[in-house]
């Protein structure tokens, strides 16, 4: 057992009747929120993901969203150990009943993923999780639509992530001139993304044993799996909550959209 | 829920991540201001205090459910805590009436 694994065995924490729902082929699909790496901490200021939106905390947001997709039966939320009474805290009012496995993340998004997929690891080795969705904290507004379209697409081709194009991206060649030659198209990448567990857990135990920290976790399959990860649609209202305003937008998003997504 | 928030966001007029306070009236947002260079956003008063009409409906309709349901899953931390939150209700409202009719 590495120091990592035991580390988030330590600190997991389940919230909650736990009650699986699995699909006829008697597997189940999990949902990790990530809050461990939302934002900078300074003082006795608080992670922006447990501010008040219309009501409920943010990340209650973007938990209820996944619990919401049938087939979706394992939830894991990934806190800052000084957060973790908060979280408990939240999840008891606003979410009461509902199975949310607690682990404590890394210094990294990358190590946070790694904990949370440790934490599922002996359920994704006896196979009964077939796909991983993983999700910011951070982006209340994603809608269940485009959480049904990255697993149905995971399921189909192994990986889905969501994304919207690069408009107003143009490219310059050496001369300084703008340049289509060679060019590919941009994407601006969204969460949840959807990846099969088997190759997700295999590609980050491979990525500890490198030292390799990925930006992302499409980045850490690709490269230890070699699995080509699908772009499916992305919703432009499905923000991260980084600016001030970015709030009053998300709250006036949910306002119009009737508090459903 | 506390209505004054403390948060680092980013500030689209400083530019770079700063503290924010970030004000509630209830449970609407009312305005968010950078510790930095005091960049405030701020709701249209009116508008709010229409919303805000609406909102303390909604908790009051609600409440009986609410409350109900926290007897039940913790009725012992429902009895302790329910004199000390009984004491510090005229307080929050006062504190969410200040929001909407003090000056900023």
């Amino acid at each position: 057992m590495t120091p990592l694994e035991h580390h988030a065995d330590d600190a997991a924490v389940r919230v909650g009747y736990h009650a699986h729902v699995q699909n006829q082929a008697g597997t189940t699909h999990a949902g990790i929120v990530l809050a461990a790496g939302s934002g900078t901490r300074v003082g006795n200021s608080r992670n922006k993901v447990y501010l008040p939106l219309a009501g409920r905390r943010i990340v209650t947001w973007s938990l209820e969203l996944f619990q919401k997709v049938p087939g979706i039966g394992r939830l894991v939320l990934v806190v800052r150990n000084d957060d973790q009474e908060l979280a408990e805290e939240v999840l008891d009012r606003e979410l009461p009943g509902v199975p949310v496995d607690l682990v404590t993340g890394g210094e990294t998004r990358h190590e946070s993923e790694y904990r949370a997929l440790l934490h599922l690891a002996d359920d994704i080795r006896q196979g009964e999780i077939d796909v991983v969705l993983i999700h910011d904290a951070a982006r209340p507004l994603a809608s269940v639509s485009i959480v049904e379209e990255v697993l149905a697409t995971a399921i189909r081709t192994g990986s889905a992530i969501p994304a919207l194009p690069f408009e107003d991206v143009v490219g310059v060649d050496e001369a300084e001139r703008i340049s289509h030659a060679g060019r590919t198209d941009l994407v601006r990448v969204q969460t949840p993304q959807a990846f099969k567990s088997g190759p997700l857990l295999t590609a980050y135990e491979a990525a500890a044993v490198d030292g390799f920290a990925g930006t992302d976790t499409a980045s850490c399959i690709e490269r230890y799996e070699g699995v080509p990860v699908q772009v499916v649609p992305g919703d432009p209202r499905n923000i991260k909550v980084t600016y001030a305003d970015d709030l009053f937008t998300a709250e006036l998003f949910l306002a119009t959209a009737g508090y459903e997504l | 829920m506390d209505n004054v928030h403390i948060v680092v966001l980013a500030c689209r007029h400083c530019h770079g991540e700063h503290l924010h306070e970030v004000t509630y009236a209830g449970r609407l947002l009312a305005y968010t201001v950078c510790s930095s260079c005091g960049h405030t956003i701020a709701k249209d008063l009116p508008e709010l205090r229409r919303a805000y009409i609406g909102d303390v409906e909604h908790r009051v309709l609600t409440k009986p459910r609410r409350m109900l349901r926290r007897v039940i899953r913790h009725p012992v931390a429902f009895g302790l805590d329910l004199p000390r939150a009984l004491l510090v209700k005229p307080a929050k409202m006062e504190a969410e009436l200040r929001v909407l009719y003090g000056r900023r």
